[in-house]
């Protein structure tokens, strides 16, 4: 699509690992319009991480990323590290899993909002830190002028959370990285804090890109879900048919899985049999097969195309071309 | 459902990598810097526990047709003589007989009890801890060389004293790397797990806490016999360690300091061979280091 | 006939040591908990981080001990019995532990954790009979011999999760208290797992203490349920009337918090989460410990606790429940 603000085309990372290479993702292709939130959800091995990893720079030393990631122009795998430092924090964002570690300990609070602002936009000192106060005030920091020029460890978990998604927004980045925020927070905060992305995504203009594990937060948050497994995308769609009318059997089987509070009651939960394999994707056969319960014979031998099957959805199955 | 449990039955691990020691040992092995360490040291080991029988006389002889006998590779006396005629490289294989004995084995003896001490102030928490570390911190205080020359005194001097003295002295850092080390591990679940089932606590230690210091304390221990060696040929060297006739690597650096002037010889043999066997541990240490470094995956 | 086990007012605190200007104070972190469980039937334990939840179950087996309060195991008081006698009674009650592969030994083969505990429970066995009973236990849980001889990076984390479920079996124990057992597991595993316990409650008769987060999982395994927050408990109730329509305001928030994987429902929910967060245990409130998020808080709530109040099977804490 030429409107994209993000064009990913066969996205692969691989590490080198002592007992050979391991792919984390294979092939991975998709779009992102602006000020479009997109979840992609996975289990661990799913390689979900390391697609955000490689978009922004940061994969480990013995990760290395193939293909083309297109970003407002740019392609954001090629770019010297020069460039993508350029690029990084000024109109591409991320924000990470456990704020403790997130956050510089010995920077106050303040300061490290008002530096992205500093090094990216010029701003002037006095400027910056009335724009990261007024920031902190509008993520709901109580007494943000004060609090500013707290350190850290001063805060708890969601606020922590609160300031990392100021750093990141404040800068008006056009595409904000989440790699699951909220797995480590309570369930009422976390909900706050989704609420809390949902407005400044809206505010800001920005586009998301929402990494979890959760499928709930994921129906809460996101316009399209790409939900991944083994390296490979297995299904792709808006949120409101994909969780109604899931067509692949690896979204099936997640969303039987998934505890409801109001659904009747079975004796057993549903399961997906067999354990979640990490690296193991560059291999010829759909990742889901050993663990499928429709699985044919082709199914190992030949790789699933991410075919179309309905309005703006792709499935990776298959049985999903057999039937309507 | 049972069809359920069968699935996982079914599902067997899969091939098993490497074992984590082997893959340890092997990240070893391709330093080659630690395994040419392992080799020089393995051979200067071997030169002086069985060197000696390669010669018909020992340290001890003096040879008094030839006093003072300088390098002559092709003579009965390779590396020459000393002044009283006694062969020098004999001389300096038999003190590196004692100077490495006491350097693995007093390591060996300062680790397990610094080991021990540090597993149980780490596990007990608490007031114990606080009074065994504070009894460290005062040992710690002590004048190392003053320390050493009182327990030699108490003990009635001789090399058995001698060891043990510079072991007492020696125990204490094993034992604050190891209490620091019990502390984190006594938190973690698997201790919890071995509370609830039922075991005390000096099963917990035994059990789950020493062996997983043990990689912390293999790559410490190596540093360690390095440091009792130097320990040892400093006492020498200051007169109140292995004393004449038997010969050490420290009191044959001190002869050969004060003859320095005179005759390097007699200086640099023993010197070499100490410097040699120090580096050798140290690239050893390096070594082990990087290959049980966690971080390192 | 007798419980299996019962906490009466049952309160837990940790000391915190003094400096060198101020004495040693307790900070208590379960106040006042009662309950009893029978052979067979699963208590579900509810609560965000800081309520107590992980020390109320840690306290059930005398990990910790009650600062006041009584724990009973089949009507005998912990307190009462000598640490030599506790010692091999703990094959009767057993945990199971949020981080499933930190809660192995990493130097210790699998065979060797599952089996290690009969030492203390059986003393006396061969080493061929302790692996044999390892390998019957990893059976019970799903896992194929093969597994006995591997190490705990080697496993999954579902697979160590039955590993740690294994060696909590292996003494015959008639309670597991699970902290969190599904916390750190993939949705996919989670199942597996909880289905695990529900058929090992059948077939053994196992009483359960589950104690999570999450309560859409506690849906699964309940029978009955506790809310904490504080270190109090503000609501117990049987599962089906619990979620048909929770009483205390902290209930109600907590489902409402919890996504559901439900477009329509979550779309709803957005922008209506609940404001603020609890206050620090170091520092609770007079009144009502929800007091200051509560959507209906009055003055009362901000200066009066609330007692636990039975209706029934049912008990909430609360000046005004909803009915």
């Amino acid at each position: 699509m030429t409107d994209s603000l993000l064009s990913i085309r066969d996205l692969s990372v691989r590490f080198a690992l002592p007992q050979g290479v391991g792919v984390a993702l294979d092939r991975v292709s998709f779009d992102l319009a602006p000020g479009e939130v997109l979840g992609i959800v996975g289990e661990s091995g799913s390689g979900k991480s390391q697609i955000l990893f490689a978009l922004m720079g940061l994969l480990a030393a013995n990760g290395r990323p193939a293909g083309q990631a297109l970003f407002d122009g740019q392609d954001l795998l090629a770019l010297s590290p020069r460039a993508l430092d350029q690029v990084r924090g000024a109109s591409l964002s991320m924000i990470f899993q456990d704020p403790m570690t997130s956050l510089n300990p010995y920077a106050r609070v303040g300061d490290q909002l008002a530096e992205g602002l500093r090094v990216h936009k010029g701003f002037s000192r006095r400027d910056a830190w009335d724009a990261a106060v007024a920031m902190l005030d509008r993520v709901r920091i109580p007494d943000a002028a004060a609090r500013a020029r707290h350190y850290p460890h001063q805060f708890s978990g969601g606020m922590r959370q609160r300031v990392m998604i100021a750093m990141a927004l404040l800068v008006r980045p056009k595409l904000l990285l989440a790699d699951e925020p909220t797995t480590a927070l309570d369930v009422t905060v976390q909900a706050q804090v989704i609420d809390l992305m949902a407005e400044l995504a809206a505010e800001t203009g920005a586009a998301t890109i929402f990494v979890t594990h959760d499928l709930g937060v994921v129906a809460r948050l996101c316009d399209r879900v790409i939900v991944l497994y083994g390296g490979r995308i297995m299904e792709e769609g808006p949120a409101a048919t994909l969780f109604t009318t899931p067509r692949h059997p690896y979204s099936i089987g997640l969303l039987a899985a998934t505890p409801r509070m109001a659904a009747p009651l079975a004796p057993r939960m549903t399961t997906v049999p067999g354990t979640p394999r990490s690296g193991a994707g560059g291999k010829p056969g759909c990742p889901f097969a050993p663990r499928c319960a429709r699985r044919i014979d082709r199914c190992l031998t030949e790789t699933p195309a991410l075919r179309p099957a309905g309005p703006a959805a792709r499935v990776a199955c298959h049985l999903a071309e057999v039937a309507p | 459902m049972a069809a359920d449990i069968r699935d996982s039955a079914a599902e067997v691990p899969p091939d098993r990598p490497e074992s984590t020691l082997r893959l340890q040992f092997r990240r070893f092995r391709q330093n080659r810097l630690a395994m040419a360490g392992v080799v020089v040291l393995a051979l200067i080991v071997l030169a002086c526990f069985l060197g000696p029988y390669a010669f018909p006389f020992t340290g001890q002889d003096a040879d008094f047709d030839a006093i003072g006998q300088g390098i002559d590779l092709f003579s009965a006396h390779p590396f020459g003589t000393d002044d009283f005629g006694r062969d020098l490289l004999v001389r300096v294989l038999e003190g590196g007989q004692v100077s490495l004995t006491i350097g693995f084995v007093g390591a060996l003896t300062a680790g397990v009890i610094g080991v021990l001490y540090g597993a149980v102030a780490g596990y007990a928490g608490g007031r114990t801890d606080a009074w065994m570390m504070r009894a460290v911190e005062v040992l710690y205080g002590f004048p190392y060389v003053i320390l050493v020359i009182l327990l030699s005194l108490l003990l009635g001097g001789g090399n058995l004293a001698l060891f043990a003295a510079i072991v007492f002295t020696l125990w204490l850092t094993p034992a604050v790397i190891v209490r620091a080390l019990a502390q984190s591990l006594s938190r973690r679940e698997f201790v919890e797990a071995a509370r609830a089932g039922g075991m005390t606590a000096t099963q917990i230690v035994l059990t789950h806490i020493v062996p997983n210091t043990m990689p912390v304390v293999i790559v410490y221990g190596s540093l360690l016999v390095p440091e009792v060696i130097l320990a040892e040929s400093f006492l020498s060297f200051l007169g109140i360690g292995i004393k004449e006739p038997q010969a050490s690597w420290g009191n044959l650096i001190q002869i050969g300091t004060s003859a320095m002037s005179t005759d390097l010889r007699l200086l640099m043999l023993p010197a070499t061979l100490l410097a040699l066997v120090l580096f050798c541990l140290n690239f050893i240490a390096d070594g082990l280091r990087d290959a049980f470094d966690p971080n390192d995956r | 006939m007798t419980a299996l086990i019962e906490a009466r007012r049952l309160s837990v605190g940790y000391p915190i040591p003094g400096g060198l200007l101020s004495r040693p104070r307790h900070l208590p972190v379960v106040h006042d908990i009662s309950f009893t469980l029978d052979a067979g039937q699963v208590l579900g334990i509810v609560g965000e981080s800081g309520c107590g939840k992980s020390t109320l179950g840690r306290a059930l087996l005398r990990l910790i001990p009650a600062s006041a309060g009584q724990v009973l195991w089949q009507g005998q008081d912990l307190a009462d019995i000598d640490a030599t006698t506790l010692r091999r009674r703990r094959a009767e009650v057993q945990i199971i532990f949020q981080d499933p592969v930190a809660a192995l030994d990493p130097r210790m083969t699998v065979a060797r954790s599952v089996s290690r505990p009969l030492a203390t429970f059986e003393p006396g066995l061969a080493r061929d009979a302790l692996h044999d009973r390892a390998v019957q236990a990893l059976g019970l849980v799903g896992l194929a011999p093969e597994f006995a001889g591997r190490y705990p990076h080697e496993l999954s984390g579902g697979q160590a999760q039955r590993v740690g479920i294994a060696r909590a079996l292996i003494g015959g124990p008639k309670l597991i208290v699970c902290d969190e057992p599904v916390s750190a597991l993939d949705v996919s595993i989670q199942a597996q797992v909880v289905n695990l316990l529900l058929d090992l409650r059948d077939r053994l008769g196992l009483g359960l203490v589950f104690i999570s987060h999450n309560l859409a999982v506690v849906r699964q395994i309940s029978d009955r349920v506790m809310v904490m927050c504080l270190g109090r408990a503000v609501e117990m109730a049987p599962r089906d009337a619990f979620y048909a329509g929770p009483q205390h305001p902290y209930s109600r928030a907590l489902m409402a918090a919890v996504p559901e994987p439900d477009p329509a429902t979550e779309r709803a929910r957005l922008g209506h989460a609940l404001p603020g967060e609890l206050p620090s245990i170091l520092t609770p409130p007079p009144g009502c410990v929800f007091a200051g998020r509560c959507p209906k808080a009055q003055s009362l709530c901000h200066q009066t606790r609330p007692d636990l109040i039975a209706t029934g099977p049912r008990a909430v804490a609360c000046h005004d429940p909803d009915r």
